[in-house]
């Protein structure tokens, strides 16, 4: 996990809003991947980032530097997009349609091979995610993505690391199964 | 090593570059002969391949002035209240076990506390106090061996 410098952390939660920039330009695209990764839409992606960017603002100045800040901050942005894409899902909202963003993306004039593999790889990633429940999304996310150690991902997601064994597990096998279903993965 | 056991760590440990040693090697000769096991290393570690491939995502352009925005134009109290929040759920998250074991033996002793209190309360409603009451079982010629009963709830429950 990356680390920022004590003295930023310290200095942003006096209200600096110059250090604080600097943890937001650290950090975004890890808080908005994690996020996306979870809710598997864009915008729950970006209202749980925006959630927890001003949540952090707000709670520095709490920080005891007990934990690292990675995992303070891992650990609220996982209970934030959890918690969004629950009262999504209740409302009956759906997930970000991958197709139709793909297609937007992949007939820019400019697209390199490079970049439709990539392109391609996020729409099959999307689609395995959809087929497992927020938890084991979680874990997923911070290990494939974010490559967490278990003890790591023990720390963010609270829980024992036996469950965070059990939950790759339950999640892989979901997975296998899906694409043994006919979903694809290569 | 059987299937089972195998899979359980393919799914974990495996995939993930855990094994070390004599397990990795006992693995990796379980894999050689069983193509179902083999089968699924495989499987996982396409899948494993394909997130990595995946690119990070960047946060949308703008959203950095809302989250300034939105900062700026929350009140005071709300900040404060989500804050408290904020800690509470981290630190009790941080210490289950210990906080369920804290919780519980602060709930019995409420409970214990609560009935003592109910049990003492019914004595000074009749406004006689149990010595009185002794007495009058013993002008009555009740002996110190036969049962009495009082009348309070725990008594009742118990005699």
């Amino acid at each position: 996990m990356r680390e920022i410098a004590k003295s930023t952390i310290e200095l942003a939660a006096n209200g600096d809003m110059a250090a604080f920039e600097d943890i937001y330009k650290e950090f975004s695209s890890t808080v908005y991947t994690l996020a996306f990764g979870v809710t598997q839409n864009q915008q729950d992606a970006e209202e749980a980032t925006q959630d927890v960017f001003v949540k952090i603002f707000h709670n520095l100045k709490n920080f005891r530097f007990d934990s690292s800040f990675s995992t303070w901050l891992y650990r609220i942005t996982m209970n934030t997009a959890i918690n969004i894409y629950r009262k999504r899902k209740d409302r009956g909202s759906a997930f970000t349609n991958y197709d139709e963003l793909n297609d937007i993306q992949l007939a820019a004039p400019d697209v390199s091979k490079d970049q439709r593999d990539r392109l391609d790889a996020a729409a099959r990633v999307a689609e395995l995610l959809k087929n497992i429940n927020p938890e084991h999304r979680a874990c997923i996310v911070l290990r494939e993505i974010e490559g967490l150690d278990y003890k790591e991902m023990a720390d963010v997601l609270g829980i024992p690391l036996n469950t965070v064994r059990s939950r790759l597990k339950r999640a892989r096998e979901a997975l296998v199964a899906y694409c043994r279903k006919g979903g694809h993965s290569s | 090593m059987n299937c089972k056991k195998t899979e359980e760590l393919i799914f974990t440990d495996y995939v993930d570059g855990n094994l070390k040693g004599h397990a990795l090697e006992e693995l990796k000769a379980h894999l050689g002969s069983c193509p179902n096991c083999r089968k699924l290393a495989e499987e996982l570690e396409s899948t494993g391949k394909l997130f990595k491939a995946s690119p990070r995502k960047k946060a949308p352009a703008g959203l950095w002035y809302k989250i300034c925005a939105e900062i700026s134009e929350r009140p005071v109290g709300g900040r404060i209240i989500e804050g408290i929040l904020e800690n509470v759920r981290y630190h009790l998250s941080r210490l289950r076990p210990a906080v369920v074991i804290l919780s519980t033996a602060v709930i019995i002793l409420f409970i214990l506390t609560a009935v003592m209190f109910m049990s003492q309360n019914n004595y000074s409603k009749t406004g006689i106090s149990q010595d009185d009451i002794l007495g009058l079982y013993y002008m009555n010629g009740a002996s110190d061996e036969s049962e009495y009963d009082f009348g309070t709830p725990a008594e009742r429950f118990f005699l």
